[in-house]
């Protein structure tokens, strides 16, 4: 039996009931590169983790280059089987040289435990050159463009397992590659695959995590589908087009209709229209918003959805571009914001959310703070009390005190609270970022229910978000990115699961923008 | 960019279900028929009084301790008298000091400050000749400069707080020295002395200064918007932030409170010993924090509060003048300081938890 680079046979796990994986196997060949294609949720993030010993399946096993993998597992002993990981921030230490982030843990030293700088030097000039690559050893990764970073990692993560050779003679090893494209701008992808290609043509199995269907058909020698924690096909790329995987990772399951009453707004008074937005990612973004509508904001990860709302906001400063309200013209800042009737809800809650420390009651009554005050600009905290009491149960949010710290209530009670503080205070426009993400299906109905209400009463929802079911269930109307711009528009009855998926995962001659 | 980090994030929105899940277990479902506030909470349990009141508990056991040890000369009301008017300095430090450290700001400029403000005022008053109002004023401007400086170096361009201050206090001590020609200014004017000196109820007036300041950083604290705003900035200062509240005003502010605190701790230590010497100002810098840390575990256990500050004051008072009756002098003081901050994080880090 020739050796593989990662076997899995018959992988189950179940979290609390809900099975994340279910009699996967999955095999990847040395040399090959494999793409492992899946949605949000399809259970891709768990394999990975199975294999990287993070989880321990509940049966099946898992063999990498040869070995089987026995649980607990570390990332030591998974290192020297051969194998390694590239995740989505690759890990690199900016303010250090390619040298020091290549060969961190494998100097060379001489005889008093000095660093050999100048074999170490040739030896990393050597390897940059075999993948083609002109740049000097001595470069600070903090210089390095985004692409030519997930390169270095790529090649450090090859290096990690090629070390094998010289020890046992094993060779082989593999290399598992976390969305290594996900920030990465089109043209760039191509430099980064082309070393990808190479670290497999050295015998090594590579496994490929990503959302984006074209990258397969372009740079995989085989491809596995997983969906809803099945693995669907796994297949010689060649046996597939574009269509076929796409049919392969959305499903014909998840194709229900939405409930009707989408409203079209394109007749309606517009409270709040961009223009030529620019940001890190997102490029000139132009659209108007009307009053009750709710505009879901959309596409893949990376794909510049999950920034609009901080440049609407102006948590994050625009490059360039304006937003007007009501007619009014501002360069966004959270303070002028939030006077022009916006309030935002970030999809960090760790950190930017509520205030983890301070009471449930402070973070909820935070924007009506201003209307508490009394005399003498005392706050009458008999008002605040009943405030928070109303919000409390308005939002069915559990919890024995409102003057437990925050910390207290459980993710979706704190994204309800987060939500609900700003729905009593006010505001004409509720920017939200992934406002259903990690919270449990219960909060997260409530929190469309409480948007939908908010929206019914002439208030403005503008949210980003990667659940396509949720964008579909809630807006009014959908913008879907690609590479920074709305990419395509879809409103009234065509808002679907269906055509979200299809957009998001849009091919580049997909009809654009319909209405 | 957050969606990157999804993943860690669900994990630990999980890890905070659990935690609330055990939390809830403890205590009833039910609301009573009016919130209950969280004085009535605190009253609720007794592991719960007991852990907003340890400081308060703690000075009690201290006085009667040395009370019992002691009964003629501790208990004696004069020395509780002097003990307050003694520490009027350090109440008006560690009470403003509150207000920074609230926010999210640190502050070790405030020791260097103090003995630079006696020193100046000192010097403008009594070598200058300068009318006692103009001299305080001009230091006061002195003051709000450093202020300036450090807020424009912290907030503004975000340089690390803790050497900032760090520095600026080296070189407000340097400063003094230059202004006193490193020696001793006496002939201190009779109206500051006056000010400073004179009794009301026994205790100096020093003491009812800072009382009133204590009372009005209480009230901006802890009843009005701008206290909670306060608060929030620096416990989330990106939460905050992105609330709409000026985080960046609050810090400044915050800054130039503490700085204030300094001017106003130094002019009452010139008043009441009557000269001013460089490095006075150095060893109320530990017992400010000591007292601030300490005062954060009590009251409002978790937050800095001017309360909690102000008990934490008197544990320290008390504690040293109670050691010193022993016969035990000068190294005392600073053995006890140094070891009630290091309890008192031990103890914000426990009650934090």
């Amino acid at each position: 039996m020739t050796k593989l680079a990662l076997a899995v046979e018959g992988v189950t796990k179940t979290f609390g009931g809900t099975a994340a994986l279910q009699d996967v196997s999955l095999k990847v060949e040395l040399g090959e590169v494999h793409a492992l294609l899946g949605h949000n949720g399809s259970g891709k993030s768990t394999l990975i983790k199975v294999i990287s010993g993070y989880h321990r399946p509940d049966c099946g096993k898992v063999e990498v280059n040869g070995h089987e993998v026995h649980y607990p597992t570390s990332a030591l002993i998974l290192k020297n089987y051969g194998v390694s990981f590239m995740h989505q921030d690759i890990g690199l230490v900016p303010s250090l040289s390619i040298l020091e982030n290549l060969r961190i843990g494998r100097l060379e030293t001489g005889p008093l435990k000095n660093i050999r700088w100048s074999r170490e030097r040739r030896t990393v000039n050597r390897l940059l050159s075999s993948f083609g690559l002109d740049l000097s050893p001595d470069t600070p990764v903090s210089r390095l463009s985004a692409a030519e970073r997930s390169v270095i990692g790529v090649i450090r993560a090859f290096q990690d397992v090629s070390r094998g050779e010289s020890s046992e003679g094993e060779g082989g090893g593999l290399v598992i590659l976390d969305e290594p494209t996900a920030a990465l701008p089109e043209e760039e992808k191509r430099r980064l695959f082309d070393v990808i290609k190479q670290v497999a043509k050295h015998g090594v199995g590579v496994l490929l995590v990503t959302h984006h269907l074209e990258e397969p058909l372009q740079f995989a020698d085989r491809v596995s589908v997983l969906r809803d924690g099945k693995l669907v096909a796994s297949d010689d790329i060649g046996a597939h087009c574009y269509d076929s995987l796409a049919e392969l990772v959305v499903g014909r399951s998840i194709v229900k209709t939405e409930k009707a009453g989408k409203k079209d707004f394109s007749n309606s008074e517009e409270i709040i229209s961009v223009k030529d937005l620019s940001g890190r990612i997102v490029k000139c973004a132009s659209f108007s918003v009307a009053c009750g509508e709710i505009l879901g904001l959309t596409g893949l990860m990376g794909a510049g959805h999950e920034e609009l709302p901080f440049l609407l906001y102006g948590a994050q400063r625009p490059d360039s571009g304006s937003v007007s309200v009501r007619g009014r013209t501002f360069v966004p800042d959270p303070v002028r914001a939030r006077l022009n009737g916006l309030a935002f809800v970030s999809g960090d809650r760790i950190r930017a959310g509520g205030v983890l420390s301070a009471s449930v009651s402070e973070n909820v009554t935070l924007p009506v703070l201003g209307t508490l005050v009394g005399k003498m600009r005392w706050l009458h905290s008999r008002d605040e009390v009943s405030i928070v009491q109303s919000v409390l149960n308005r939002f069915r949010i559990k919890v024995s005190s409102p003057h437990l710290p925050f910390s207290a209530l459980s993710g979706g009670s704190q994204q309800k609270a987060l939500i609900g503080r700003w729905v009593g205070s006010g505001p004409q426009i509720l920017l939200l970022q992934e406002p259903t993400a990690g919270v449990d299906i219960g909060a997260s109905q409530d929190i469309i229910a409480i948007l939908r209400e908010f929206a019914s009463r002439g208030g403005t929802v503008i949210f980003s978000s990667e659940q396509y079911e949720d964008v579909a269930s809630l807006s009014d109307r959908v913008l879907v990115f690609r590479d920074g711009k709305i990419f395509s528009t879809i409103s009234g009855s065509d808002v679907n699961i269906e055509n979200i998926v299809a957009r998001s995962y849009g091919k580049a001659e997909a009809t654009p923008a319909l209405s | 960019m957050i969606s990157l980090k999804k993943d860690s994030k669900k994990e630990r929105g999980k890890a905070g279900q659990n935690s609330a899940v055990n939390l809830g277990a403890g205590v009833d479902e039910e609301f009573h028929g009016t919130v209950p506030r969280a004085r009535s909470m605190a009253l609720s349990s007794p592991k719960e009084f007991f852990r907003h009141y340890t400081v308060v508990f703690a000075l009690l056991i201290t006085i009667i301790v040395f009370g019992i040890l002691r009964p003629t000369t501790f208990l004696a009301l004069s020395d509780i008298k002097t003990i307050l008017t003694g520490q009027s300095a350090l109440f008006a430090l560690a009470l403003t000091l509150t207000v920074a450290l609230g926010a999210g700001e640190i502050d070790l400029s405030i020791g260097g400050g103090l003995g630079f403000s006696s020193v100046f005022i000192a010097y403008l008053s009594a070598v200058k000749g300068i009318p006692v109002p103009i001299s305080l004023a001009i230091s006061l401007v002195a003051m709000l400069a450093v202020a300036a400086i450090n807020s424009y170096l912290i907030v503004k361009i975000q340089v690390n707080g803790l050497i900032t201050t760090l520095a600026m206090g080296t070189i407000l001590d340097g400063l003094s020295q230059a202004v006193s020609n490193s020696s001793t200014i006496g002939n201190i004017p009779n109206s500051i002395l006056h000010i400073m000196q004179r009794r009301f109820l026994g205790v100096g007036l020093p003491f009812w200064y800072s009382v009133v300041v204590g009372i009005v950083i209480w009230y901006a604290l802890h009843h009005m918007q701008s206290g909670r705003f306060l608060y929030f900035t620096g416990e989330g200062r990106e939460a905050a932030r992105l609330a709409g509240i000026r985080v960046n005003r609050i810090r400044t502010i915050s800054l130039f409170v503490s700085a204030i605190g300094a001017w106003f701790a130094g002019f009452v230590l010139l008043g009441q010993t009557g000269a001013a010497q460089a490095g006075t100002g150095d060893p109320y810098l530990l017992p400010a924090y000591a007292a601030t840390f300490l005062g954060a575990a009590t009251i409002k256990p978790g937050r800095f509060n001017p309360i909690g500050t102000f008990v934490a004051v008197l544990l320290l008072a008390v504690g040293t003048t109670g050691l010193q009756l022993f016969g035990l002098t000068d190294w005392v003081t600073n053995v006890f300081d140094g070891a009630i901050l290091i309890v008192a994080i031990g103890l914000a880090t426990l009650v934090g938890r």
